[in-house]
């Protein structure tokens, strides 16, 4: 154990010198790391939200029948009925013109002035069609649709489903950027952290020949440097965490996005611990490849 | 024991070593010598593995060095001590860190490492200046603690080229003696020199090296 602890002490205090020893460099690969792991992160946050947005919208598809004003309370219940007997329906509000109207209060109540010179109540009674589980593909809910459309007592049919599926492609196409985005980042970072370690390694370069000299293995002599490239990662994949958190918050309170975004019952949110934890790691697994690419590149002897 | 069978080395196309056969018995001390570019230093490279022959076999306690895999070279090294001219401390070290070092390389618990670097800092004459860095000591006392790095894991062979090359005559006396001394704990010596005092002043067996070759080799007063 003691032995164990001896060697592990070493390997820290050895990494702990060739980060303080070029404190310059050391400084400005933290920083390069930060800023490139803040594009991965930005990009991240962008498509995890919009990836919950769009989950949310998807579980909340519905079709709003606005029914003509001749209708009669007694056939809308009825025409409720109708429209509950499809399987792909899998409930039905009826929003009544008072409702509408109450509705249209609550939500505007600086823009009551419109309401000016439109008669006692301008909005048409309305079914929203909850669309099940089991039917919300475009194909199925286009046929539900046009059988709204051709009841009798509908005036206007109104649906969700395209402009969800405009978001699905949006949010796809965001995965695919995020993701170029995000190597071609992570290439950066790993190139960035390769020249630092490499710096360090021929400011070293006659310790590393003592070391052979006296018998260090390979991973004795290296593991230092693999240690100062996790390290460097992992302060940079933190710092631009913090800046991330700050720069969301500073957003948050500038747009006012807290409360309900494109529909959705929740506001932006941040990262989540889990996601948070594993861009850490990432951080510290692409700095000790960063350390790895520069072991590799050392064209030391091999003996 | 190392023993060196019809060996030949060249550095792009220059021969460094020409068919050199050697035997040397454990516990002997052998000087080496010959001018600049004779293969002194070839020969401690083979002998360390740095290198590997081009002709002939280098065994050293019976292993064939050219067929020792990578990851078991600094096995080997462990078994040698090397002391050069130029001292090679690790200068932002201690005396103590830098002969410790020796021992930690090869897993020694911390009490062991302790008590072995102290002991043999206090052979060579330091053990009040364990705490002090390189620079601060003089020639002489950077060469002692060079040795005592080469000599903390009891090595079986120690290897030292030219380890008085930057020292007086005095000074050059003193790590005479303490190489002496190792050698009469039995470790096998091999001292590369071509300061004709040293092995004028220790009569032991003279191996001397000119263009590679071995051209005289026998004991001065026999």
């Amino acid at each position: 154990m003691s032995r164990r602890v001896t060697r592990f002490r070493y390997l820290l205090e050895e990494a702990a010198d060739n980060i303080t020893a070029n404190r310059m460099t050391t400084a400005l690969a933290v920083a390069t790391t930060t800023f490139a792991m803040l594009g991965m992160g930005v990009f991240l946050l962008l498509y995890l939200n919009a990836q919950a947005a769009l989950g949310s919208l998807k579980d909340e598809i519905k079709v709003i029948v606005y029914l003509k004003e001749t209708v009669s309370s007694k056939e809308i219940a009825q025409l409720r009925s109708v429209v509950s007997g499809d399987p792909a329906v899998a409930a039905v509000d009826i929003v009544t013109r008072e409702q509408a109207l109450a509705a249209f209060r609550t939500q505007f109540p600086s823009e009551e002035r419109l309401l000016n010179g439109l008669g006692d109540n301008p909005f048409p009674a309305s079914l929203v069609v909850h669309v099940g589980p089991a039917y919300r593909s475009s194909e199925q809910v286009g046929g539900l649709v046009q059988t709204l459309k051709a009841l009798a007592e509908a005036d206007e049919v109104l649906y969700s489903q395209e402009w969800i599926e405009n978001l699905a492609v949006a949010v796809r196409y965001l995965r695919v950027l995020g993701l170029g985005i995000g190597l071609v980042l992570a290439v950066s970072m790993v190139t960035i952290l390769a020249n630092t370690i490499k710096l360090t390694l021929y400011a070293r370069r006659e310790e590393i020949e003592i070391l052979k000299l006296i018998g260090a293995t390979t991973g004795f002599i290296k593991l230092p440097f693999v240690i100062e490239g996790a390290v460097l990662g992992g302060v940079g994949a933190a710092c631009s965490l913090a800046l991330l958190r700050t720069l969301f918050g500073l957003a948050e309170r500038a747009l006012a996005l807290k409360g309900t975004f494109w529909g959705v019952g929740r506001g932006l949110a941040f990262l989540p611990d889990r996601v948070t934890v594993a861009f850490l790691v990432l951080g510290v697994l692409l700095g000790c490849l960063g350390s790895l690419v520069s072991l590799i590149q050392w064209r030391d002897a091999r003996r | 024991m190392i023993e060196f069978f019809h060996v030949s080395k060249s550095y792009h196309g220059r021969p460094a070593l020409q068919d050199v056969s050697l035997r040397i018995e454990k516990g002997e001390f052998v000087f080496l010598t010959g001018s600049s570019g004779a293969g002194k230093t070839t020969l401690f490279r083979l002998i360390f593995c740095a290198d590997a022959p081009d002709e002939g076999q280098v065994l050293v306690n019976s292993r064939n060095v050219a067929q020792i895999k990578p990851a078991a070279v600094p096995l080997l090294r462990r078994t040698m001590g090397f002391v050069g001219q130029d001292f090679r401390l690790l200068q932002k070290k201690t005396v103590f860190e830098n002969v410790a070092l020796a021992l930690k390389v090869g897993g020694a618990s911390e009490s062991l490492l302790r008590v072995k670097t102290m002991d043999t800092l206090g052979a060579v004459g330091l053990g009040h200046k364990m705490n002090v860095l390189p620079l601060t000591l003089s020639a002489g006392e950077q060469q002692r603690v060079c040795l005592a790095r080469a000599i903390v894991n009891d090595p079986q062979v120690l290897l030292a080229d030219e380890p008085t090359g930057n020292l007086d005559a005095d000074l050059s006396g003193e790590i005479l003696d303490l190489m002496k001394a190792v050698n009469a704990r039995g470790t096998t010596v091999l001292l590369a020199t071509h300061n004709r005092d040293l092995w004028r002043r220790m009569p032991r067996r003279v191996v001397r090296l000119d263009h590679g070759r071995v051209v005289e080799d026998g004991c001065p007063d026999a």
